[in-house]
């Protein structure tokens, strides 16, 4: 009740007023008398904060001067205040009246179409698909048929298994479930051999399907056939079968490459200046509006912060702010000693296995030399790793045989 | 008259305050007090306020008590109340 009677009195305005004098007490008894809506009074010493309604101002103002009290308007506010203020700022007033409307018919249309579960099928074909069923970016939203849109793409895409069409906010979520196409291998639809991809040491062998052709510690050169198609009696079988096969199998080899590369002793190096131009930018959708413009440093680098407005966690808009910064930096010739060179080679190294090993491989060893020339360290890594050497090649194609130390054709014709 | 209306509260079983002008106090812990029925203030401080009812002098003591609301039937105040009590009116 008591929050019921607050936002009438803000509704109605109230005007807060200091009362100075020594018959304040009389005066709110005269006021209470002669209907005068009062409240909020505070007290201290002979001075009273007193909350007043505009219309009964006047006729308070009128009884402090009977009493002999002084009269102070603190604030003044409330709702009146507020109509006033729009009255004497009608700009203000139509600019407000504009950015409720445009809230209002942003959060009508659909600004978002999020698409899950497709593999073969691509989005744009599905979205290409939702637009001739009426679903695109910024349609309205109440025109929207999900169910007539999950049916129709249902029926356009006869791999869909299942498909879910639904609308929150301003996002609309197609979820949907592919059958899975069956995969034929067409190229290595034959029978397989397994060789090698690199030259290397043999460190174990398994054998699934096939016969091995090499043995654990041989070292076997790039194509060398390391389990073979054929399948070979080895003499003790009742019935020995003589067939080709798709060979399978793990083979893993004990592999030594070299890394060269040179670093240079004099170089240039980014030096960061505290200068720093900040960008602001209003995107929407592939429209931008630059609101300040920046002169571009000679050198710099550029950071990108994307804030998308959002009316709520499923009511984002199509209005982006963009925010760049740039940080200028320079170009300062730098001369490095030997132990810094190295310490750069080294993380140079460290970046080559991460980028160019998989992560099945297992690096054994790095065993670098540094050789110090005029200008340059050069750098030489032997890196040994063990890895997954087996590459499997048409029965046809393959090549020599390690296991009897020739390099000689053993495809059977 | 006082008694006419009590025995009126009594036979037709009307609350005492709705057939008379006796006051009604009501406090809600210690940090708000309503009254109705009251005939105005004679002191107001933020530690010590006293209403005046028609049958003599209510006191209020406390910490920092002002007043919500007043009108002709009822005063609303709050703050930290101590102690409460009647009062003959002084002359």
């Amino acid at each position: 009740m008591i929050y019921i009677s607050k936002l009438w009195k803000f509704i109605q305005g109230y005007v807060i007023i200091s009362i100075k004098g020594y018959n304040i007490e009389k005066l709110i008894n005269k006021a209470v008398q002669s209907d005068i809506q009062i409240h909020n009074i505070d007290k201290k010493g002979n001075t009273a904060h007193i909350t007043v309604s505009p219309k009964d101002f006047k006729t308070l103002i009128k009884l402090c001067r009977k009493y002999k009290c002084k009269t102070k308007i603190i604030n003044k506010n409330g709702f009146y205040r507020i109509i006033i203020f729009l009255k004497l700022n009608l700009l203000y007033l139509a600019g407000l009246v504009l950015a409720v409307f445009f809230i209002y018919f942003l959060t009508q249309r659909v600004w978002i179409i999020d698409i899950t579960g497709n593999s073969q099928l691509s989005k744009l074909s599905i979205l290409t698909s939702c637009s001739e069923n009426g679903l695109y970016t910024g349609c309205s939203k109440n025109s929207l048929d999900c169910k007539k849109i999950a049916e129709n793409l249902k029926l356009e895409y006869k791999n869909i298994s299942w498909i879910n069409v639904s609308l929150k906010g301003a996002t609309v979520y197609i979820k949907l479930s592919e059958d899975k196409p069956e995969t034929v291998n067409t190229a290595l639809s034959g029978p397989i051999n397994i060789v090698s991809s690199v030259d290397c040491r043999i460190a174990s062998i398994i054998t699934n399907k096939g016969t091995p052709q090499v043995r654990k510690n041989d070292v076997v050169k790039a194509g060398d056939v390391l389990i073979s198609a054929q399948l070979v009696p080895s003499g003790i079988e009742e019935n020995p079968v003589t067939d080709i096969v798709s060979a399978k199998g793990t083979v893993r080899g004990v592999v030594t490459r070299v890394y060269s590369f040179t670093v240079p002793f004099e170089a240039k190096e980014k030096k960061y200046t505290d200068n720093t131009r900040t960008q602001y930018r209003i995107k929407f959708f592939n429209k931008s509006l630059t609101l300040n413009k920046v002169k571009a440093f000679s050198l710099s680098d550029k950071a990108t912060d994307i804030v998308q407005l959002k009316l709520g966690e499923n009511c984002p808009l199509p209005l982006f702010i963009v925010k760049e910064i740039n940080r200028e930096y320079i170009l300062t010739p730098v001369r490095r000693d030997e132990a810094a060179a190295k310490k750069i080679a080294d993380k140079q190294i460290i970046e080559h296995i991460v980028q160019n090993y998989s992560t099945d491989s297992d690096i054994i060893s790095v065993k670098t030399r540094y050789n110090t020339a005029k200008n340059t360290l050069q750098v030489s890594s032997e890196i040994i790793s063990e890895e997954n050497v087996g590459k499997e090649i048409p029965y046809e194609n393959s090549g020599g045989n390690a296991l009897n130390g020739t390099t000689e054709n053993s495809n059977i014709s | 008259m006082k008694k006419i209306t009590e025995k009126l509260s009594e036979k037709s079983q009307f609350p005492l305050e709705v057939i008379s002008s006796a006051p009604k106090i009501e406090i809600t812990g210690n940090n708000m007090f309503y009254i109705e029925n009251h005939k105005g203030i004679k002191l107001l401080t933020s530690d010590l306020v006293i209403i005046k009812l028609k049958e003599g002098l209510f006191v209020i003591e406390g910490e920092k008590i002002s007043i919500q609301e007043i009108n002709k039937d009822h005063i609303y105040l709050t703050g930290i109340f101590n102690s409460f009590r009647f009062d003959k009116i002084l002359r």
